[in-house]
């Protein structure tokens, strides 16, 4: 597996990174941060070395790659060792670690253990968890880790994961800040969105609104839960009733009730956000054949405006890059996930 | 009513939705910094929807012509790259309003246009008038604008004013000034640009000091022993700098406002609160207690102006500031100055703080250094034993920024023998995120209301006393020698005595 670097033995691995380093004085080892990336797909260890190496470049860190393969029937690891290096300002080249773990066979506590073992001290943990939340997913493993990302668009019941991750943020408190790249995927839209209500005769009208729908891409409904709880939380709504599937009314703060729906399905990201009342709508809507760019319209008594906003295409591989870019707690998901739950019910 | 949906998706100020009047529009500043600062904040999805940018300047222009060179330096400059569609979107938003300073009718149009973009957007909106002219047209512009009533906000709106630095040439040119921009605008409403301050790495100075427990104890005279602000650039007068700089010099192009700026941040007593006001009272505190050279001795004791002659700079011959262009061949002017003064408070007693600017030395490079007290001279610093060296904080404004700090470490083998050594923080391999540049955040900061990082009043006021004393000694030809120093050399002689009558040294970049 070449993409991973030389295979090591286990028991050496304080050795071979020192020998990475030694008598090669033009690099330099730049660490910012743990990145632990996990996956219970054993094939997408190099896959996520390639990730790895393209994270690196804006982002230094000791990368601790992990794949566990619970149905195999050996019972061992294997260690590959290798650096990320790049060119720093066009001068100096900068190169961060990555260990790459393969665990044969399920053992409770060993994939923790792995990443325990192998932190490079002081500095931040930072823990990409690619897929389905299983019982690797334990106390004694996030109560040390300072920023949990995840993509609930890829779970199978996504309802019982944020179950999971809640617990995990009620136990831990102090550290564990979370970061849904389903959520992290509306950014723009979001930006885009806010932006319609800068003007405060734009406010004015929220609290006539009756109606609001967002449309999003095929396989990405939590996406759009987390945009309408996001909509609901900031307008002060309350959740009222589910109706049918993805249709939903809430209250708002002096009891007008609001019908809003969402469209999951077609090849755009995020197609369209939009809030309408008697008198006014507010929408940004994304086109297949114009990605890059949101078309905000406002259209009240008194204006039309049309304008747009960029529209980031972005990949998972990148939206994870945007995380970790980010500091702060993220209180703004924390906020959004009671409704975002009573949706999900 | 704030908007609800702005939480969390801007990091800490909340932009207003404005009209950005920029007076000066054809000049170089709007073309290579202000113009493509709103572009990138356009491209960040940071602008607020709705900004419109209105360029007033003399020249025959149209729209398009105008829009035509802000497009073709875009591409040049901008961080963000220049995409086409983009720019189209961006530039959309943009018009000329051609007139001059003194033309009330300019400015009667411009309020009738203001008003329409207003109602375009769906009311009465915000006001922005960027100042990007030369101080002696301060006058023509404020009154005018404050005849057709441009400085008055509607309820519920902003009118607010930019002014770029020189602000002013002396404490009594400041002070004039600033009742011309005080009797149009509120100091509430007026912003004094200093670009350093929105430099993130001037920004972190306070954080530096004042988010890690480990520095606040021995930020002080019991711990330091000099600090050092040096601001070196190694080109000259490319760009036809020449015309204005002869006319400024090195103490009031970069002493009175840049360094001091960086200087009081240093020095400053931690804030009650991070509050625009709660900031910069401590500021002007430090500028206050900044011992005053007023006499002439004092200035010949511990300023050192120089002028360059020729030299070679980055391998390449260059004349000497006489036969720049657009420079006097018989200039007084200098290109170089050190100060050493004293901050007159308790936690700085007794140690000098050395600024340094030149024009034209080896490399560029701005820096802050706090050189802490050599150890006591038992165990590793005994007489007659390798010395060990000072410890020294550095923190980089620019370029290669960050922050690092000189230890002394042993060597490896037998014998104690110790060298030392960095620890090294860079902006450059730590962040990926790369940082708005300066403008970008403080046009941001100015829509959002927030005039933490731009310069009061009374902080260009005192900086300007402080500098006056200077420029009087110079001026009162009370013998007081304009040195020379070679192109591509680290500055006079003089320079190097200055700091070594107290027995130290300039740090070596």
């Amino acid at each position: 597996m070449t993409e991973l670097g030389i295979e090591v033995p286990i028991e050496s691995i304080a050795k071979e990174l020192k020998a990475l380093w030694a008598g090669n004085s033009s690099r330099t080892n730049a660490c910012m941060m743990n990145l632990a990336v996990f996956t219970e797909n054993p094939e997408h260890l190099e896959d996520n070395s390639q990730v790895i190496s393209e994270l690196t470049k804006d982002h230094s860190c000791r990368a601790l790659s992990v794949a566990l393969d619970r149905h195999s029937s050996e019972s061992d690891t294997t260690l590959w060792l290798t650096a990320h290096c790049n060119m720093s300002n066009g001068k100096k080249t900068v190169c961060c670690e990555q260990l790459s773990f393969l665990l044969k066979g399920y053992k409770p506590g060993r994939m923790r253990n792995t990443v325990f073992a192998n932190l490079n001290s002081d500095l931040p943990l930072v823990f990409w968890w690619q897929g389905e939340l299983t019982e690797v997913f334990e106390p004694q493993l996030y109560t040390l880790i300072d920023r949990f990302i995840f993509d609930s668009s890829t779970w199978p019941e996504p309802k019982k994961g944020y179950e999971k991750i809640m617990e995990a943020a009620a136990e831990v408190q102090k550290r564990f800040t979370i970061q849904d790249i389903a959520w992290k995927r509306s950014y723009n839209a979001r930006m885009a969105f806010a932006a319609l209500f800068d003007e405060p005769i734009h406010r004015k009208e929220l609290v006539n609104i009756s109606s609001a729908s967002v449309k999003v891409g095929k396989g990405l409904e939590t996406t759009g839960l987390l945009i309408l709880a996001w909509m609901a939380t900031q307008s002060e709504w309350e959740f009222h009733s589910k109706n049918s599937k993805n249709a939903y009314s809430f209250k708002n703060t002096v009891g007008n009730l609001i019908h809003t729906t969402l469209d999951v399905g077609g090849s755009v990201c995020i197609a369209e956000i939009g809030m309408k009342s008697d008198s006014a709508s507010f929408s940004v809507e994304c086109r297949a054949d114009e990605r890059h760019v949101f078309h905000q319209k406002i259209k009240t008594q008194t204006c039309i405006r049309n304008s747009t906003s960029p529209a980031l295409d972005l990949d998972t591989n990148e939206l994870v890059a945007m995380q970790l870019s980010r500091g702060g707690k993220n209180a703004l998901l924390s906020k959004v996930i009671p409704i975002l739950m009573k949706l999900m019910a | 009513m704030n908007n609800p949906f702005r939480e969390d998706l801007v990091s800490k100020n909340k932009p207003d939705p404005c009209s950005v009047v920029i007076f000066g529009a054809t000049g170089d500043l709007a073309h290579r910094k202000l113009v493509p600062a709103l572009y990138n904040l356009t491209v960040d999805g940071e602008l607020p929807s709705g900004v419109k940018i209105v360029g007033f300047a003399r020249r025959d222009k149209s729209d398009d012509t105008f829009k035509d060179g802000l497009e073709k330096l875009n591409k040049e400059v901008s961080r963000s790259g220049h995409d086409e569609y983009v720019w189209d979107r961006f530039s959309q938003n943009i018009v000329y309003h051609r007139s001059n300073f003194d033309d009330i009718e300019g400015y009667r149009s411009l309020a009738k246009r203001l008003d329409e973009i207003d109602a375009e957007r769906g009311g009465k909106g915000n006001r922005l008038f960027y100042l990007s002219i030369a101080p002696e047209y301060f006058d023509d512009v404020l009154e005018k604008l404050n005849e057709v009533g441009l400085n008055e906000a509607a309820e519920g709106c902003w009118a607010r004013v930019i002014v770029e630095k020189p602000f002013g040439k002396d404490h009594a040119s400041a002070e004039h000034l600033n009742e011309v921009v005080n009797n149009t605008f509120h100091e509430k409403d007026t912003y004094r640009i200093d670009h350093y301050l929105g430099k993130e790495t001037a920004q972190n100075i306070m954080v530096l000091r004042f988010a890690n427990s480990i520095f606040e104890p021995i930020w002080n005279s019991g711990h330091i022993d000099h600090v050092e602000i040096s601001c070196a650039e190694h080109f000259g007068m490319e760009g036809g700098r020449g015309g204005y700089y002869d006319s400024a010099g090195a103490l009031r192009d970069m002493v009175q406002n840049h360094l001091l700026q960086l200087l009081s941040l240093v020095a400053m007593e931690p804030p009650t609160d991070l509050s625009p006001d709660g900031v910069r009272d401590e500021k002007v505190k430090v500028i206050r207690s900044l011992r005053k050279l007023d006499t002439p001795e004092k200035v010949r004791k511990n300023v050192v102006r120089a002028q360059y002659t020729k030299g070679f700079v980055n391998g390449n011959e260059v004349p000497g500031y006489r036969e720049e262009d657009r420079v006097n061949p018989e200039s007084e002017t200098e290109t170089f100055v050190a100060v050493k003064t004293y901050v007159d408070t308790w936690r700085w007693s007794g140690v000098p703080f050395y600024i340094r600017v030149g024009k034209r030395l080896p490399k560029k490079a701005t820096e802050i250094s706090i050189h802490f007290k050599a150890t006591p001279s038992v165990l590793f610093n005994q007489q007659g034993s390798d010395k060990a060296e000072e410890n020294v904080l550095v923190i980089r404004i620019q370029p290669d920024e960050g922050i690092s700090l000189r230890i002394n470490s042993k060597l490896p083998g037998a014998a104690i023998r110790m060298e030392s050594v960095k620890m090294n923080f860079q902006y450059s391999t730590s962040f990926g995120k790369s940082s708005p540049e300066a403008y970008e955040r403080l046009l941001l900061d100015s829509m959002a209301g927030d005039a933490t990082l731009f310069a009061r009043r009374d902080e260009v006021e005192e900086a300007w006393k402080f500098v006056d004393f200077i420029q009087e000694a110079w001026k009162g030809q009370h013998d007081i020698p304009l040195a020379e120093y070679e192109a591509g050399s680290w500055g006079p002689n003089e320079a190097d005595d200055l700091i070594e009558a107290e027995g130290q040294d300039w740090r070596r970049f």
